[in-house]
């Protein structure tokens, strides 16, 4: 097994590789740069200057070939495990976006909790009692959590608490806490403001997970040795959650990998409709004002969560269901 | 606004003026008060008395309505660090400021220099700065800082380009220090809007030597300068300096000395941004209080224009223009009881305006283009009226576009131009110009057989989509086809960059005064570009497709005028021409104005002192800028 995560973690070079100089090489995609956004909004402003921006293009390294500036960003990360530059913020990438990424981080992850703590034990009560009242009224709740976007859920919550309660559920914090240092204050306050974010974020995975859950049970409740189980008299509880549900669990396992990137990019939007100090608002001004290396550094750094998202799926996976081995040739 | 009010012998009655009311200030000189957070700290030891920081002469500002009262924090919301003009308009550090002493009634106030003279022929200016005149953090200012400026930090090896204010054709303004508090900047030739413009520009004028030196390779030993780059998280001592510059810029450096009401005291990227009180401000108000009243200044970073929208709702907005839009209007007013506020409107001076490429690449467009009779079909074609009530609500002006009423310099002729709804004439005037062949769809034909058909390119932010789409309907009763080309605001300008814009799309503003910035009448300002290889041509700066106009073209003689009003001989010669130069755009108009003089909507809150209604917002006259903020206060 060690030797095997080992091996996984080696892939991850190649794999990161690939990755880096496709997204490095998609924000160069639109034309200009960041020089030429620059110049627009100096030319809007009215003090637009050639030399400023002839200048800048020299310091940034504008007028070097696409692969010099690739190579010269790859070099620092390796070399210094510096994340190059932000042209917008004048400011290194790394110290610019550790906090967001924390908080990105953090509210991904409490979303993917809180969802299979929702989803899962309805997605079994569903499937125990299939075509009851409550499997109903959790099915359409589902379907309409599946159907509505993230973004319009978010515009829809926070119009209503405003109307209705006249509060602002906008933002991590209150304006109070924005800048305060942390402190137990300051996480009681990020509490009270995450769980907006949290349905809107889980609401159409929690409403997939259900459906997989319930169809997942249904179709295991139906096998001999749930039958055989039974028989041998463990209570019903035992039986479902023992066996059963065990097996439904594998394919949600396999997918953390790709639900910790849907959350992300899902968090996007959401973050900006709700103007969540995330990540993902940050790396939208990125690649409208092209700060290049800024973007990338987030690209990158949300391909490494996914990564080990999915490498932490393998393993779980395993851990779970005994059947699957690791290939140890 | 009368063109008088913003000529330099107003200067002069203003200084004047302003001496006679520092005569009975110094009088009072003994009981100047002060902000309960800063006598704190004088009692405490930590800042020397009220009277040591202001200067002997303090300028004296006279609050609206009433004298304030001290503290609070002003809370007001940014979008990123491309906007720090924001914020930046609230403090400019400027050593003349303009004032509106009244709706359109404009003048221009020494602020920091206690006055100021101009020769003759306005080649010399010399600038008194106010004795006793502090920096934030207490050193004093002087003529040293002024050559500071001017020999280290603009100019060719310097960190910022010379600026253009000071540069008449290929001779540069000199300045020299007389004494301490005097000096002198003296043209060529005459530079009439000098003071205007400097009213205006991004030129400060002196700059604080005792702290940036250690910053600047003229000073500093190149170890120096990497540990100070590195002790601000930047690659190179270059990173320090310009506009985003970690150590000269006044909203990331918490350090900088400035001469502003304010100064950052938690800079970006937080999410929230402050601004504290400068404890050596050099303005009192009439009753010898120093200003500004309020401590504080808060910035909340947003990132959806509807989250804006809901902090105005809920009252978390205390006084704010920037980023609200004028189809809000109905949600901000319904709201005004529950956020305790009110909706207070100032007169804008833009004209939303389509910009017919006369140059374009198409020839056979550019030619007609370039035909009045063609643009003037265009032009009666539209009915403005249906457009302001239908996309805005009635609000705006329908007209012609070039400087409304109100501004500075302003021709009836030129905004009434073509702004009449006749389709009948429009029609004929394209029969008569042979384009009557009409394709399958009843769209006319071009003579060169293809249909008909305009694309307009507008940049998402400025465009407003509802517009455009009645435009292209009233164009298309004239059997003209329009298609919309909707890009990001960088491609806009790249397209324009590249000559690939056949008519574009953005508002025509600067109006208040508009010789300070006449880049759009001379064809020289890309974002609108109705003549992009002509005004290239001007530019001169290296673009392939740069051509000359015609010879004999009306551009060459607005060309001349923009450069004799430049080094006219008085600012009143030089309105004269700038008359003249919109007298030459009246004939024939350039471009499509479409509705202008939309109201600039401030969210004021109830608790906000001192602002005044009705006043005209330009960005020539810096926004909000034009009235002191430093006399704005917060009622408890």
């Amino acid at each position: 097994m060690t030797a095997y995560i080992i091996r996984r973690i080696l892939w991850f070079i190649p794999t990161l590789l690939a990755v880096s100089i496709v997204s490095f090489a998609i924000i160069q995609l639109p034309p200009g740069d960041y020089l030429t956004v620059l110049e627009a909004q100096m030319g809007a402003e009215g003090d637009y200057s050639p030399e400023v921006v002839e200048r800048l293009r020299e310091r940034f390294g504008f007028d070097q070939p696409f692969i010099v500036q690739y190579g010269k960003w790859m070099w620092a990360m390796l070399a210094h495990g510096d994340l190059g530059y932000s042209f917008e913020w004048r400011m290194p990438v790394s110290s610019l976006i550790g906090q967001y990424m924390v908080l990105t981080v953090a509210v991904t992850v409490t979303t993917l909790v809180a969802t299979w703590i929702i989803a899962i034990p309805i997605g079994i009560y569903s499937a125990v009692r299939p075509y009851s009242a409550f499997d109903y009224i959790a099915t359409i709740l589902g379907f309409i959590g599946k159907a509505t976007p993230n973004f319009l859920l978010a515009l829809i919550l926070m119009w209503l608490a405003f109307s209705y309660w006249g509060v602002d559920v906008s933002g991590l914090f209150s304006p109070e806490y924005a800048n305060a240092p942390w402190s137990w204050a300051k996480v009681g306050d990020l509490i009270t403001h995450m769980w907006l974010p949290i349905i809107v974020l889980g609401t159409s995975g929690a409403a997939s997970l259900i459906r997989q859950m319930r169809a997942n049970v249904l179709d295991e409740l139906q096998k001999p040795y749930v039958e055989a189980a039974r028989a041998q008299g463990l209570p019903e509880w035992r039986v479902v959650l023992r066996y059963p549900v065990r097996v439904a669990l594998n394919p949600f396992l396999s997918t953390i990998g790709t639900t910790l990137p849907e959350l992300f990019s899902g968090a996007v939007t959401t973050a900006i409709v709700l103007n969540l100090p995330m990540a993902g608002p940050m790396l939208l001004r990125a690649l409208i004002s092209q700060d290049m290396y800024l973007a990338g550094s987030y690209i990158f750094l949300l391909s490494v969560f996914t990564l080990i998202g999915t490498l932490i799926s393998d393993i779980l996976l395993t851990l779970v269901d005994p059947r699957i081995q690791f290939d140890e040739a | 606004m009368q063109i008088r009010t913003l000529i330099p012998t107003k200067g002069f009655t203003l200084a004047v003026g302003l001496s006679a009311l520092l005569m009975t200030t110094t009088a009072w000189a003994q009981d100047y008060s002060e902000a309960p957070m800063l006598a704190e700290q004088v009692a405490a030891g930590t800042l020397p008395a009220v009277d040591e920081r202001l200067p002997v002469e303090p300028r004296v500002i006279a609050p609206y309505n009433e004298i304030g009262t001290y503290g609070g924090v002003w809370r007001r919301a940014f979008t990123g660090p491309s906007d720090d003009r924001g914020p930046q308009k609230l403090m400019e550090p400027r050593i003349v400021r303009f004032v509106q002493t009244a709706p359109g009634v404009f003048g221009i106030e020494p602020a920091w220099a206690s006055s100021y003279e101009v020769n003759e022929d306005s080649t010399e200016f010399t600038f008194n700065i106010r004795e006793g005149l502090k920096w934030s953090d207490g050193y004093p200012v002087t003529t040293e800082d002024v050559l500071f400026y001017f020999e280290d930090v603009v100019g060719d090896d310097n960190p910022w380009p010379w600026p253009s204010l000071l540069q008449q054709g290929d001779s540069r303004a000199v300045v020299t220090a007389i004494d301490d508090l005097t000096f002198k900047v003296t043209f060529t030739e005459s530079s009439p809007l000098f003071i205007t413009r400097l009213g205006r520009e991004y030129v400060w004028m002196a700059s604080p030597a005792h702290y940036l030196s250690q910053f600047h390779p003229n000073y500093a030993s190149e170890e120096e300068l990497a540990a100070a780059a590195e002790s601000f998280g930047v690659e190179s001592w270059q990173d320090l300096w310009g506009r985003r510059g970690k150590a000269e810029s006044f909203w990331l450096n918490p350090e900088l000395p400035t001469l502003s009401p304010w100064t950052v005291s938690t800079p970006p990227p937080a999410n929230q941004v402050i601004f504290e009180r400068n404890p050596y401000y050099y303005a009192v108000d009439t009753e010898g209080n120093q200003l500004p009243y309020i401590d504080q200044i808060s910035h909340d970073l947003f990132q959806d224009p509807e989250t804006l929208n809901l902090w105005v709702a809920q009252g978390r907005i205390d006084l704010q223009q920037r980023h609200m839009g004028v189809g809000n209007f109905p949600f901000f007013k319904e709201n005004e009881a529950a956020g305790d506020y009110e909706v207070v409107v100032w007169s804008g001076l833009e004209v939303d305006t389509l910009w017919p490429n006369q140059t374009t690449n198409d020839t056979v467009m550019a030619e007609l283009f370039q035909t009045a009779d063609f643009r003037q079909a265009l032009n009666i074609a539209l009915d403005r009226e249906a457009i302001n009530e239908i996309v805005f609500a009635g609000l705006t002006t329908p007209m012609q576009a070039g400087p409304p009423e109100g501004s500075a310099i302003y021709n009836a002729d030129l905004i009434a131009k073509w702004a009449e709804y006749d389709p009948d004439t429009a029609n004929a005037l394209l029969d008569g110009l042979g384009l009557t062949d009409r394709d399958g769809d009843g769209y006319r034909l071009r003579p060169d057989g293809e249909t008909l058909e305009i694309i307009i390119t507008t940049p998402l932010f400025a465009s407003n989509i509802d517009m455009l789409e009645l435009v292209s309907e009233f164009w298309g009763d004239i059997g003209v086809k329009t298609s919309l080309d909707v890009v990001e605001r960088t491609l806009y300008l790249d397209r324009v960059n590249a000559n690939e814009v056949m008519m574009g799309h953005w508002p025509m503003g600067r109006a208040a005064f508009f010789l300070i910035d006449p880049a759009a009448y001379a064809a020289t300002i890309t974002d609108q570009p109705w003549a992009n290889a002509w005004g290239a041509y001007r530019l001169d700066r290296g673009k392939d497709f740069a051509v000359a106009p015609p010879e004999g073209h009306m551009l060459y003689e607005v060309w001349d005028k923009v450069d004799a009003a430049l080094t006219a001989s008085s600012l009143d010669e030089a309105a004269q021409i700038g008359a003249e130069i919109l007298q030459l755009h009246a004939a024939e108009p350039n471009w499509i104005g479409v509705v202008g003089a939309a109201p600039s909507l401030y969210i004021r809150s109830n608790r906000v002192g001192n602002f005044p209604e009705g006043y005209i917002r330009d960005d020539i006259t810096r926004d909000i800028g034009i009235i002191p903020t430093e006399q704005l206060y917060l009622k408890e």
